[in-house]
């Protein structure tokens, strides 16, 4: 309902737009608006738009102030407005301390909804035919070389190479939409693990991963170090070392296909597997044994070991007990060994696995938590006021870009990672016979919600509003002055209006935080099953701190990256 | 100790393949000697590739000479040299050595079929290569052409992929096929009157590449541009390479035995040649090992040789008893023959119209970047000229803003600042905001770069009534090829796998040997 009421949305917001095709420019921001769907006001025989009524307002109460001036304005885009944001700040703090409490205790039993997508002719008979995940997975090969072909000799003009737009925009923006529909659909088609596995049929040593290094933290050392290069560095906007990142990923890819057996780096090494792993459990599409009665009288475990017909589980997972989304890549191989077509492919509420018990790990909660950390700081780069941050604290410690940029991060990193800290010790106040390790790793999952729906917020702007460049740079993806779909000339509009996004973003930020809430609830139950509300205070807290940070992000202005790209 | 005949070949086909590849430097050398550019040149080239090159080429020239001219010790002797530089012009597929004429004989034959006629200059042209393979047979194939070299390095990557137990695979082309590509060739150009066989003829494409590259090299240089241009390289590099990739790893003497159409007409006219391989039927072990090292393919164990071998003599040197021998059948004969061909040299001339150098005009071109971008109602056009400037050369800002819907053209003032976006982030801005000068209804800038990289330039307009800034990116001066490190980074990632394979191979070995 939920989805069917966001794509309302952004439908009924797309309608709107085609009512006319003047646009104007809204004094106070500076934005592009159409006529048909502005506000507008007469002032001295001239009629001027607006955006919203955030900045009708604000040009009602001192005109003079907007006139044309000197003074010129950033390109920037609004935030969401005063009273959407006080409103949402509001919504949040009565569903967290007293409307979700009374509505809290039904929840669990809607969770375990599931339509089986086997059980649709077909369904089946594709996963298990050797072209399904192949022939997806060589396109996409084929596409991933290309761009970064593109990236590596094409023009090194952003505005001009498909690259930085494709890779930065669409794909790494679109990847959080995709997994709240399809889960890790993206690993299943993964360009890297195609060309790494195509190289590893020709040679691989099946070494065991490091014992040691069992675990995501090379994962998440990674994904700090790309955030660090990609917001630091500006790679988003330089086709080159765009390409050259993703050929670094490939080169990890390729070498750990030859040297570790099965999908090792899958596993354990790549940051985009683990990011989307965790926000995966979100996800409303899941792998799972159909009966446990068949896989408990099954001796063979073929899904784990492999047979003449597909190899083993390629992420070391039993599918038989697999009860998470985290590790579980798509890849149907399950589906073509199982020699009793026990395998299902479930249609489930969004969520689910937050409800399940699984064995929470300390490696996991940290990368809820950096994910926290990390997706606040990207929305944090890219307001007005993060330029002059840096440069502040270049100017008054006297140190270089790099270091006030790297001391900026690390702080954004440490602060929520504190708080939370500090937070978790008054819960554990109230938590008879808890370690504080183990309600610090289980209610970290109750972040992750809370993560992912500010993820989406941020990246529906993106998406929504600079998406659709990519219709033109199709055509011409290297700058060579090609026409290759005759849409090389096209000035694509937005995909949604500004207050629509607006409506999107801010739904999406309450969602988290309900999810949140209700996960905190049952890990508190968890924890003392007869605690009541008090023991989940502190955690209850600290999401409502999160989220109003998040809904604030958002009140910020945006800057929008460079004009022609 | 046995004199082994392959070094010697390899040495002459490297030597071929180093003219080619210094036939369009001298050319250049030679054009900047006549225009009396080149002291100009050698100055604005020192210390790049391109300076090294245009030296090389003056070292060769002037091997003993004395460095005088007009009677002043020690000055360039310019006549001399371009004298000199004028004895190598064209390449394996055409050329003028020494005055001498040389044309291929497929060249020959294929222009012939297309123009449906003999003209005088090809005869002399074809006439020492046409003797010289009756007298030699095959001769150009194995010790010219540089296909040689291809297929000898695919022999040595067909080594290695054995060796790394790869099994590559063994398909067999019947040696007739090359007869069938060139008949079909041939008929195809005298139908449609267009040589289609050179596109697919190694010499002509090696000597095609070579041309391309240096003359792009040399007139980027000429704009100071000095990376190498390698896309200057087309669709001929790509199928060397694939020619190198199929006789590795799926037939191996693919091309020269089997289907080289240039392969057919030398093995025709190299049917009763005079130079040829004879066995000396008492010493010969039946060994097997000369019709193993045969690269055509060919037994000269039981004397099959025929009209297809090359007189490249890996047999010779593959012989434990020296059974085979290599001379003249007939000495007469030869002796004649090779008169002929002496006496044809002498009056042999250049043939017009090759392809040995030529000045493009359109190269290098100085693109525009054109940017656009839409404020409320206006549209406004940025363009750069040229659209990638070169640091500390002024270049052009172009603005021109409009209303698309009514034609109305932007009568406001326009400011325009210019930013280096720096590579560990932050921004200097170096220009401006300067207000614009204007021409008509254009709005003009110039700014001068101050070195390579990333830069922002940013649009202070008012449209509509409103302040707007807009934000443009520029890339300036010629960002270095990724070809370097990619190489680099593919060369260790196949040093990789070979130490993987390596690794497993002795693994597997040690595993059998167990008992």
């Amino acid at each position: 309902m939920v989805l069917a009421g966001l794509i309302g949305l952004v439908g009924l917001d797309w309608a709107r737009q085609g009512g006319g095709d003047k646009t104007a420019i809204d004094p106070v921001c500076a934005m592009e608006v159409r006529h048909g769907v502005a506000d507008s006001v007469l002032h001295e025989g001239r009629r001027f738009y607006f955006c919203s009524s955030y900045c009708k307002d604000a040009f009602e109460k001192a005109p003079e102030a907007y006139r044309p001036a000197d003074a010129p304005a950033e390109h920037t885009m609004r935030g969401i407005p005063t009273w959407m944001y006080q409103a949402g700040v509001g919504f949040i703090i009565v569903l967290s301390f007293g409307l979700f409490e009374l509505l809290g205790r039904r929840s669990g039993r809607a969770l375990e909804a599931r339509f089986d997508l086997t059980r649709l002719p077909g369904v089946r008979a594709a996963l298990k035919s050797p072209l399904m995940p192949a022939l997806p997975r060589a396109v996409l090969a084929a596409l991933f070389l290309a761009v970064v072909a593109a990236g590596l000799f094409g023009d090194q003009n952003p505005a001009m190479n498909i690259a930085p737009l494709l890779t930065w925009t669409v794909w790494w923006a679109g990847l959080i939409f995709l997994i709240l529909f399809a889960g890790k659909a993206w690993c299943t088609v993964c360009p890297w693990d195609a060309v790494a596995s195509a190289t590893a049929r020709f040679e691989r040593l099946k070494l065991p991963w490091p014992r040691a290094a069992r675990n995501i933290w090379p994962a998440v050392a990674l994904f700090l170090a790309l955030t660090w290069v990609e917001l630091g560095a500006g790679i988003t906007l330089i086709p080159r070392a765009t390409a050259w990142v993703a050929l670094a990923m490939l080169a990890m890819a390729v070498v750990s296909a030859v040297l570790f057996e099965r999908k090792s780096f899958c596993r354990y090494g790549c940051l985009v597997g683990r990011v989307s792993g965790l926000y995966a459990m979100f996800s409303s599409l899941e792998v799972r044994a159909a009966d446990a009665g068949t896989c408990a009288a099954c001796r063979t475990q073929d899904c784990y070991r492999g047979n003449a017909k597909a190899d083993g589980c390629p992420t070391f997972e039993f599918p038989r007990s697999m009860s998470l989304n985290t590790y579980c890549i798509l890849c149907a191989d399950c589906f073509k060994t199982c020699p009793h077509d026990n395998m299902a492919l479930r249609l489930r509420p969004w969520g689910a696995d937050l409800a399940v018990e699984g064995k929470p790990r300390a490696d996991e909660a940290w990368l809820a938590l950096v994910l926290l950390a990390m997706t606040g700081f990207h929305g944090l780069t890219m307001t007005p006021s993060w330029p002059r941050w840096v440069a502040g604290l270049q100017e008054s410690w006297g140190v270089g870009y790099w270091t006030s940029f790297s001391l900026l991060m690390t702080l954004m990193l440490g602060l929520p990672a504190a708080l939370y800290a500090v937070l978790v010790k008054a819960a554990l106040a109230r938590t008879p016979g808890a370690s504080y390790g183990g309600v610090f790793v289980r209610y970290a999952y109750a972040l992750l919600p809370i993560a992912l729906f500010y993820h989406l917020a941020h990246n529906a702007e993106h998406f929504l509003m600079e998406g659709p460049k990519l219709l033109r740079l199709a055509s011409d993806p290297f700058g060579w002055g090609w026409n290759l779909f005759g849409t090389a000339a096209w000035r694509p509009v937005p995909l949604i209006t500004l207050e629509g996004l607006w409506g999107v973003q801010l739904a999406l930020v309450v969602l988290g935080h309900v999810y949140s809430l209700w996960v905190t609830e049952r890990a508190a139950r968890r924890a003392s099953p007869a605690g009541g509300f008090l023991p989940q205070l502190p955690m209850v807290t600290a999401m409502v701190a999160f989220s109003v940070f998040s809904l604030w992000l958002l009140r910020q202005p945006m800057q929008m990256r460079v004009s022609g790209m | 100790m046995k004199v082994r005949v392959w070094p010697l070949r390899r040495a002459v086909q490297l030597g071929v393949l180093f003219a080619i590849l210094m036939a369009p430097v001298l050319a250049r050398y030679e054009h900047y000697m006549s225009a009396r550019s080149y002291e100009k040149m050698e100055k604005a080239f020192a210390g790049r590739a391109v300076g090294v090159w245009l030296k090389a080429a003056e070292g060769l020239l002037g091997v003993g000479l004395r460095w005088e001219e007009g009677g002043v010790v020690g000055r360039r002797p310019r006549k001399r040299l371009i004298e000199r530089a004028r004895n190598l012009y064209g390449s394996a597929w055409s050329a003028r050595v020494f005055g001498l004429s040389l044309t291929d004989l497929l060249a020959g034959f294929e222009s012939a079929a297309a123009s449906r006629g003999l003209r005088a200059v090809l005869v002399t042209g074809l006439a020492v290569p046409l003797l010289l393979t009756m007298l030699l047979g095959r001769v150009y194939c194995a010790w010219v052409c540089p296909m040689g070299l291809v297929s000898a390095l695919a022999r040595q990557l067909r080594r290695l992929l054995v060796f790394l137990e790869l099994k590559p695979l063994s398909v067999e082309l019947s040696r007739a096929d090359k007869y069938a590509v060139l008949a079909v060739g041939v008929f195809a150009a005298a139908l449609t009157g267009l040589p289609l066989l050179h596109h697919l003829y190694p010499p002509a494409i090696v000597g095609r590449e070579s041309h391309a590259l240096f003359q792009a090299w040399f007139d980027r240089s000429e704009a100071e541009m000095f990376s190498v241009p390698w896309q200057a390289l087309g669709a001929g590099t790509l199928l060397l390479g694939l020619l190198l990739i199929i006789e590795a790893a799926v037939v191996p003497g693919f091309w020269c035995r089997a289907l080289c159409p240039g392969g057919a007409l030398y093995s025709l006219f190299g049917r009763f040649r005079l130079l040829r391989v004879t066995r000396k039927k008492a010493a010969c072990i039946d060994c097997d090992l000369c019709d193993r090292a045969c690269p055509m393919g060919l037994q000269p164990m039981s004397d099959k040789t025929g009209m297809e071998c090359d007189n490249c003599l890996a047999c010779l040197d593959a012989c434990p008893t020296d059974a085979l021998k290599v001379g003249f059948v007939k000495k007469v004969g030869a002796a004649a023959v090779l008169l002929a061909a002496l006496g044809v040299s002498a009056s042999a001339h250049h043939i017009l119209g090759i392809p040995h150098y030529a000045y493009d005009k359109e190269w290098p071109q100085a693109p525009v970047l054109k940017l656009v971008e839409k404020v409320g109602e206006w549209e406004v056009q940025f363009t750069g000229y040229p659209g990638r400037p070169k640091p500390g050369v002024r270049a052009d800002v172009t603005v021109y803003v409009w209303d698309p819907a009514t034609s109305a053209v932007y009568d406001g003032s326009i400011r325009l600042e210019a930013a280096q976006v720096r590579a560990l982030g932050g921004q200097r801005t170096f220009f401006g905001p300067e207000e614009s000068r204007r021409n008509g209804t254009l709005h003009k800038f110039s700014v001068t770069y101050p070195e390579d990289g990333n830069y922002e330039l940013t649009l202070h307009l008012t449209a509509g009534g409103v302040p707007s800034t807009l934000r443009f990116p520029l890339v300036v001066g010629d960002p270095p090829s990724p070809w370097r490190p990619l190489g680099l980074g593919t060369g260790a990632f196949v040093m990789f796998f070979v130490a993987a394979r390596a690794v497993r191979i002795k693994r597997a070995r040690r595993q059998r040997t167990a008992p």
